[in-house]
């Protein structure tokens, strides 16, 4: 087996899946400090919690209301769901809840699981099926997140300082154990990947370097942002960044086959008139201008603006964990 | 049964969902905020102790410990931890804002400037920073820098409150712009600046209450619609209830004005007694008031003489019995 990459391994194209899913980690990098040579890190915060990380909510509501087929096949759920959030998050808000700030778990979550979805859009590509009864590519995944995480000074402060505020008190031990206990499991993880690796390689079986790739920048950018760095203002707008850019450039071109596969018919028009190559400024348009728009009502109506991005946040989460999944026929179908 | 097992997946997950957010939401409520409120703040210092040196290299934990610190009582430590955060990270707002609301508490001002001035200079985002050194300035006088810091504040397009993690609110920047504005004789933009406060965040109740105060001169009408909103936001303020009931003594109402009054004074009667004693006559010179505007000068002198019997140094009190005698002395 060898490891040249023919062009059809890739998602996109060599350049796109470069720029926007493989080499993303390290353009985010480049880009926060790139902002932060110009303006103060807490201005890099609020522009990438705006433009980015707000605006990358509108392309999971492009596709779940406004891809015909998405809708029809989760119609209960897509009308069900947001009734239930907004009152929800509402509540929460307004009864001044710090259950709210628990969030960031789901969005953490939410991080891992898109990047799972890549090594395994990469795999489908390669025809490097899952096979065995241990998904060592998710147990990778999480495992050396939680390392990540827990060897983070900025993600521990966070959670000890979000279970404190909560009204527990995490003794003074955890710590450790979390950090010792996190880094034993990920290198057993990682040990047994590498060994199914090499079993892999040796047998022939076709393995995925652009997956592999992809897994060494995402998680060597984790562990510089989160370990190295851990800078309160700047080292979740760089995972924020290539998390978000990795998001619209996948539904982007997704949404861009499907409209030019969709048979024209009047209940799809406007899926394909926003979905078409042309029209590529209104999707950025809508990503920015969500943020635009939050930074606008943050002015005028805080408290409502909160409850609605925070709704989108949960309903992004959610849809998420259905509208892209990859063993769906549809999807690999498409990309 | 697909569409069956589907429908019930989605009836569970209508209940599950809600359900645990719900019992999530009652267990924070009545389990976890009255722990937290319980802690002791010694736990809080041991704590955030004992994560700052399994972190040291953290500045946003010395900002926990110090502000632990400050609870429990130890200035000293909690200025340490303030500086030892700011070594670690210049650029921590958090470490800033700290250490100047402490010497800010302490009524030093110029400290809390010193700390503050050096910071924005490099962290021009930080808009808390800014609407600090103003509300500093405003306490020192100096009414053009506190002006020239507000300004930043309020023309500022980008904020995001949700990241980071500060207390800022563009409705308190509001009401201190309009503060600034009303000590610098600047009343229609004061106004409009309380007006502002009050859209962006309906909760900011002591904007209706200085709206009151401004308006009162210029247009009682408007003023005794705020001050009604104040007091019913907020009825234990008896110094706004006096407020109101001055708003309706001049528009003519008595009654309500002496019903107030009234209110006034069973209130007081639950403060201790230095407050009491000045509530009761800062109600009985609203009640001579309306006795002069009745015409009643007889009775309006008596009851100012009486009040200053028990505090001569009673400004209101003092001023409305100059004029009493003043047009009793014009009377034929």
């Amino acid at each position: 087996m060898g490891f040249a990459i023919s062009s059809d391994r890739f998602i996109v194209s060599p350049l796109y899946d470069t720029l926007f899913f493989i080499a993303s980690p390290l353009l985010g990098i480049a880009v926060v400090f790139t902002a932060w040579r110009f303006v103060p890190a807490v201005t890099v915060e609020s522009g990438v919690a705006l433009y980015f990380a707000l605006g990358h909510h509108v392309p999971t509501f492009m596709r779940a209301y406004g891809d015909p087929d998405e809708y029809a096949s989760n119609r209960f759920r897509l009308l069900a769901i947001p009734a239930l959030v907004l009152p929800l998050i509402g509540a929460l808000v307004l009864l001044d809840s710090r259950l709210i700030s628990m969030l960031f778990i789901w969005d953490q979550y939410h991080f891992v699981r898109q990047h799972y979805g890549f090594m395994r859009i990469y795999d489908a590509k390669n025809q490097s099926l899952l096979n065995g009864r241990l998904n060592l590519d998710q147990l990778l995944c999480f495992s050396w997140f939680i390392a990540i995480i827990t060897h983070s000074d900025l993600y521990s402060f966070i959670y000890t300082a979000a279970f404190t505020d909560l009204g527990l008190s995490p003794p003074g031990w955890i710590g450790p154990l979390l950090r010792n206990g996190s880094l034993a499991a990920a290198v057993a993880v990682a040990i047994a990947y590498g060994v199914h690796l090499l079993r892999r390689v040796s047998s022939g079986e076709p393995v995925s370097v652009l997956k592999l790739a992809i897994t060494g920048t995402t998680y060597g950018v984790w562990y510089y942002a989160y370990v190295l760095l851990a800078h309160p203002s700047l080292s979740y707008p760089i995972s924020s960044f290539f998390h978000c850019l990795q998001y619209d450039a996948l539904a982007w071109h997704y949404n861009n086959v499907k409209a030019h596969r969709l048979e024209a018919r009047p209940g799809n028009a406007i899926f394909r008139y926003l979905s078409a190559s042309r029209h590529i400024w209104l999707y950025i348009g809508a990503i920015f201008g969500y943020g635009l728009v939050s930074n606008l009502a943050n002015f005028v109506a805080p408290i409502g603006i909160t409850i609605v991005n925070r709704t989108t946040a949960v309903l992004h989460y959610y849809f998420d964990s259905f509208i892209w999944r990859v063993r769906r026929p549809e999807f690999r179908k498409l990309l | 049964m697909p569409v069956r097992g589907s429908r019930l997946d989605h009836l569970i997950l209508l209940i599950a969902f809600p359900g645990l957010i719900l019992l999530a939401l009652v267990v924070e409520k009545t389990a976890l905020a009255p722990r937290r409120a319980a802690r002791p703040t010694e736990q809080d210092v041991e704590i955030w102790r004992s994560f700052a040196a399994q972190h040291p290299q953290f500045g946003a934990a010395q900002v926990r410990l110090a502000d632990a610190e400050l609870k429990a009582g130890d200035r000293a430590a909690a200025i340490e931890a303030y500086q030892r955060a700011l070594e670690l990270a210049p650029d921590l707002q958090g470490a800033a804002l700290g250490l100047s609301q402490l010497h800010r508490d302490a009524g030093d001002h110029r400290a809390a400037i010193a700390v503050l001035e050096p910071f924005v200079a490099k962290q021009t985002g930080c808009l808390e920073c800014l609407q600090n050194l103003a509300a500093d300035y405003l306490a020192l006088g100096d009414l053009e820098r506190a002006a020239s810091y507000i300004e930043r504040v309020t023309s500022s397009a980008v904020y995001l409150p949700s990241v980071s993690n500060s207390n800022f609110s563009f409705g308190r920047a509001r009401l201190l712009a309009g503060r600034i504005d009303e000590a610098r004789g600047q009343l229609d933009a004061a106004v409009d600046h309380y007006q502002a406060a009050l859209r962006y965040d309906p909760r900011l109740v002591g904007a209706h209450l200085l709206l009151g105060h401004v308006l009162l001169a210029r247009a009682p009408r408007a003023a005794l619609a705020h001050l009604e909103a104040y007091r019913a936001a907020n009825p234990g303020d008896l110094r706004g209830a006096l407020s109101l009931a001055e708003a309706y003594g001049d528009l003519g109402d008595e009654v309500a004005a002496r019903r107030v009054l009234e209110e006034v004074r069973a209130g007081a009667a639950q403060r201790p007694p230095a407050q009491r004693r000045q509530l009761d006559l800062d109600a009985e010179t609203q009640l001579a008031a309306l006795e002069m505007r009745r015409g009643d000068l007889e009775a309006a002198r008596s009851r100012l003489e009486a009040v200053l019997a028990r505090d001569p140094g009673h400004a209101a009190a003092r001023a409305q019995l100059a004029d009493v005698r003043q047009r009793l002395a014009a009377q034929p």
